[in-house]
């Protein structure tokens, strides 16, 4: 029974290291061919995105933009070599975003790379680039501080930071709407205190009163007392620069005490269904800003969307897609400046000094990397549902906001 | 003068929430002598357990048969049965098994039941719509950072179709009567009598005849049903409940107890006013006073463990034996 | 034949590990006082609250009237007749004196019968009836310990036990003490069981006396013969 058993563990340990050995082989054949193609005709773009986890729909939708537009290219002969995609799962996490990094560096094919729907994974990915010198450009991640001036030229960012919707928010509601009299309401969560700096600024700068300002902690659910005292400011609109809760409960009790008067903006953290939801009738009015160009407006976005549709794919365009698709279309343009031999170090200039304009207006990067695109547009509340401003009753007079 | 009213009010509202979930603290420290630190997720647990069962009854007719009235009894019934189980819970599972040891056993075993509560909550009331997705559909990555579980929309029941004003009046009758009924049942129902006795004195009732376990399980019956009632109130003043309000709630009635003097309940109201007195003045008086309303009151709370560790009306009733 | 009220034998308990009684075995009969003497730790209260069901038996038996109540829980043996005045268990402090006399009466529901009872009380100690409205926290020793006694005394109990009633008096309330539990077994009737350091006092009101010594009885008699045993010349009170 002793023998029988042993011989048994001894067959499935061999079937075991046997398993174990193809999986290697294969692995080192890859990696062979990649290294004995000494071909010239072949470089190769790292992307990462989370294509598993909780943010699939995303991520998975960002690479199908991001493929469309390398898969485009390689087939308009415009390069005089093939473009391959070590695609990465980073799956939100990142230790694993870490790894896929690694992976991509060690190629020595790889002269750029992209990616991070999430700014965790893009901080843990960060380092790994920058020491290998090998340029990524973030699309999708909007956390302040990824593109500094230490991490520059390597880090790039081609989608607004959070705190930057605030400028084109600012245009619209105080130099084309007139409101002058302001009261900030943000939490004090880090990406609050940064639209609150942020807006903070802009007021003065834009010769605003600022009534006041109160933060509350995140979870927040009674804001009586705050608006108490915004009615007693006197303040003509309330800035919201924290997510959707506490905003829709601020909305929402603002108009329970009457305060419909006072028009009610924020940034796109409040863009949401919850805010509809849970504002329900007293949502109504309520401004946000949403970074970006709508596609649909222009005929290069609207030709992305189609070709997208006409891709198949499961996943549907999310609000980052077009960003993921805008980033290939920057790495190509780079590529083009880079002449037949691009090299990552000539990818790291290439990308920085870029001016590429594709389907989300003009890109170009300020001096530590950060896009100066900042084209936004308004929504508002209309009926139980966030319209585009410039569609809206708002904008045709029938319905009104609050008088500035 | 329009503006310290409206104040004044805002904080006997907010007072009258922390109140009921103060004397939940108070019930339960008073016959067991210790705390048990999930109340404020037992009430939470209640305003879900109506909205819960809202969803259900609704989506059943119930309201188009039934008056709305009665309907919304039957609402608070099944959350007063549903909560009274989870205080039995409580004292069976968190309580009871540590009864002989340090009082720490029961204070860290109530927090975890609270943690094991409010995560329950999270998952059985989570979104079926992947809520990341829309997140994303927003443009921003904030949304996802604040987690997939979201603030569930309390039903109105209370003043459906009545003014603001109305509502408020209602919270705060309901609060009263509670209160009321509350004395009244402590003071002149051998029951309310036998849970004084215990919390003065456990042996003692024990000796005359008190069945002090009855009792304990009565006790926290009880919390249970007005944690309930406390957590429908403080759903619908807020229009929203979260999955972890109970821990916002809990800490503020611990606090709003610890004030009054943890096993008096008369304490406890005062406490829960004087505690969202406190918060509602230094939020609406001192500029960004908001960031600062909760550590001002919990510095309030730290004063009276010092100063006044018996509570604002705790006598000094040192029994030498 | 006379009758006995409580029959205990071969009682033990422990407190964890530690024995408290061993073996204890003691009776009273109707209408008797019986004393239990013995230093501090000598297991008197403990032996007390085995009779209630506060305290366990490990092995041994409690007969009360020829009933065993060994499967009862202490609430069922107060409702029983057993009734345990302590002064060291104190009283419930925020509670007025009538109200603490009330919680005494936890059994008696009916409210004509609980007043005449009051009035007993209120006739056996005076001194309560000054004090019906004032905190039972608010008394002075010899008050609470006649609280105590009346506490326990107003359910008529079958079986009265007293926990040290003298414990920290001064004399003359000590002699009031004692005056009243010997009227309250004689013109009462009431059977008691009274435990004490004081071996003189307690001697003097007791018709069988006891001693008990590291949780074990040791010596047991009329008064007249634990006075004259060693346990009383060289007495075990501290």
């Amino acid at each position: 029974m002793l023998k029988k058993s042993r011989k048994y563990s001894l067959l499935w340990l061999v079937v075991l290291m046997a398993a174990l050995l193809i999986a290697a082989g294969c692995g080192g054949q890859d990696a062979g061919t990649g290294g004995d193609s000494e071909a010239p005709d072949v470089v190769k773009l790292g992307f990462l995105s989370p294509i598993t986890g909780p943010n699939s729909a995303e991520g998975a939708a960002a690479r199908n933009a991001f493929l469309m537009a390398i898969d485009a290219a390689n087939a308009s002969g415009e390069f005089p070599y093939t473009i391959e995609v070590i695609v990465i799962d980073d799956a939100s996490k990142p230790e694993v975003g870490a790894a896929g990094a690694q992976q991509i560096v060690a190629d020595e094919k790889v002269v750029a790379a992209t990616g991070h729907w999430n700014s965790g994974v893009a901080e843990a990915t960060i380092p790994i680039f920058k020491q290998a010198e090998i340029p990524l450009l973030i699309w999708g991640a909007i956390k302040e501080g990824l593109t500094s001036p230490e991490n520059y030229p390597y880090i790039t960012r081609s989608a607004p930071t959070a705190a930057q919707e605030n400028e084109p928010l600012a245009n619209i509601l105080i130099k084309d709407m007139g409101y002058k009299k302001w009261f900030i309401v943000s939490d004090v969560t880090s990406y609050g205190e940064a639209n609150t700096e942020v807006f903070t600024k802009i007021l003065a700068d834009m010769g605003c009163e600022l009534l006041g300002t109160e933060k509350v902690q995140e979870g927040t659910v009674d804001f009586r007392p705050i608006i108490q005292k915004i009615k007693s400011s006197g303040a003509t609109a309330v800035y919201f620069g924290g997510v959707v809760t506490e905003a829709s409960l601020l909305k929402n009790q603002m108009h329970e005490a009457g305060m419909d008067d006072v028009l009610f903006a924020g940034i796109s953290g409040i863009y949401s269904e919850d805010f509809l939801k849970i504002g329900a009738e007293a949502a109504e009015g309520a401004l946000a800003i949403k970074p970006g160009i709508d596609p649909s407006k222009s005929p290069e976005g609207q030709k992305f969307l189609d070709d997208y549709a006409a891709g198949g794919y499961s996943e549907p365009v999310g609000a980052f897609t077009p960003y993921a698709y805008e980033a290939a279309l920057i790495l190509l343009n780079a590529l083009k400046q880079c002449g037949d031999n691009p090299t990552p170090a000539a990818m790291v200039d290439a990308i920085k000094d870029s001016e590429t304009t594709g389907i989300m207006g003009t890109t170009t990067f300020n001096e530590f990397g950060q896009t100066n695109n900042v084209a936004a547009y308004m929504l508002v509340v209309q009926d139980g549902k966030w319209v585009s401003f410039d569609e809206s009753e708002y904008a045709t007079g029938t319905r009104v906001l609050p008088q500035p | 003068m329009e503006l310290l009213f409206g104040q004044i009010i805002n904080a006997i509202l907010l007072g009258c929430t922390y109140t009921l979930v103060a004397i939940g603290f108070s019930l339960f420290f008073g016959v067991m002598d210790v705390v048990v630190f999930c109340a404020g997720d037992i009430a939470i647990f209640g305003a879900f357990s109506i909205m819960g069962a809202y969803t259900i009854l609704a989506s059943a007719g119930i309201f188009s048969v039934l008056p709305f009235t009665v309907a919304v009894f039957i609402l608070l019934l099944v959350a007063s049965i549903l909560c009274a189980s989870l205080g039995l819970l409580t004292y069976r599972f968190s309580v009871k098994p540590f009864e002989n040891t340090s009082a720490l056993m029961p204070l860290l075993s109530t927090i975890a039941l609270g943690v094991v509560i409010k995560e329950v909550l999270g998952l059985v009331f989570q979104r079926v719509v992947n809520p990341l997705a829309k997140a994303a559909a927003s443009g921003g990555e904030a949304l996802a950072v604040q987690g997939g579980r979201n603030p569930q929309a309390m039903p109105v029941l209370i003043a459906p179709d009545g003014t603001i004003t109305e509502r408020n009046l209602i919270i705060i009758g309901v609060t009263l009567f509670l209160l009321l009924a509350l004395f009244l049942f402590l003071n002149k129902t051998k029951i309310g009598l036998s849970m004084q006795a215990i919390s003065q004195n456990k042996d003692l009732s024990r000796m005359i005849g008190i069945n002090v376990n009855r009792i304990v399980i009565l006790t926290f019956v009880i919390g249970g049903v007005l944690l309930a009632i406390g957590g429908f109130l403080v759903g619908s003043y807020n229009t929203i409940i979260r999955f972890d309000n109970g821990t916002m709630y809990g800490t503020k009635g611990f606090a709003a107890a610890v004030v009054g003097g943890l096993s008096n309940i008369y304490g406890a109201i005062v406490g829960g006013m004087l505690l969202a007195f406190v918060e509602v003045f230094v939020s609406g008086y001192i500029p960004n006073g908001t960031a600062y309303s909760s550590i001002i009151a919990f510095v309030v709370v730290v004063f009276f463990i010092v100063f006044k560790p018996e509570g604002i009306i705790g006598e000094k009733t040192v029994e030498k034996v | 034949m006379t009758q006995k009220t409580l029959e205990i034998s071969n009682i033990s308990t422990r407190y964890g590990q530690i024995p408290m009684l061993m073996n204890v075995s003691l009776e009273i009969r109707k209408g008797h006082i019986a004393c239990v003497l013995g230093a501090n730790g000598a297991g008197k209260t403990t032996l007390l609250k085995t009779i209630l069901g506060m305290v366990k038996a490990d092995t041994g038996s409690i007969k009360l009237n020829g009933e065993s109540i060994d499967h009862l829980p202490t609430h069922k043996r107060v409702e029983k007749g057993i009734a345990m005045a302590a002064a060291a268990f104190g009283t419930l402090h925020k509670m007025t004196v009538e109200k603490n006399l009330k919680m005494g009466a936890y059994y008696i529901n009916d409210n004509k019968l609980l007043n005449e009872r009051l009035e007993q009380v209120y006739q056996s100690f005076p001194i309560l009836k000054e004090r019906l409205n004032q905190k039972a926290g608010t008394l002075s020793g010899g008050e609470r310990t006649m609280l105590t006694i009346a506490r326990a005394v107003i359910n008529k109990p079958t079986l009265l036990m007293l926990d040290e009633p003298s414990l920290g008096l001064a004399p003359i309330m000590v002699e009031e003490v004692f005056r009243v539990i010997k009227k309250l077994n004689e013109k009462d009737n009431m059977t008691i069981l009274l435990v004490e350091q004081n071996a003189q006092k307690a001697l003097d009101v007791s018709h069988y006396g006891y001693v008990i010594q590291k949780g074990q009885i040791v010596f047991k008699g009329e008064p007249d013969e634990l006075r004259s045993s060693e346990y009383v010349e060289n007495p075990v009170a501290g």
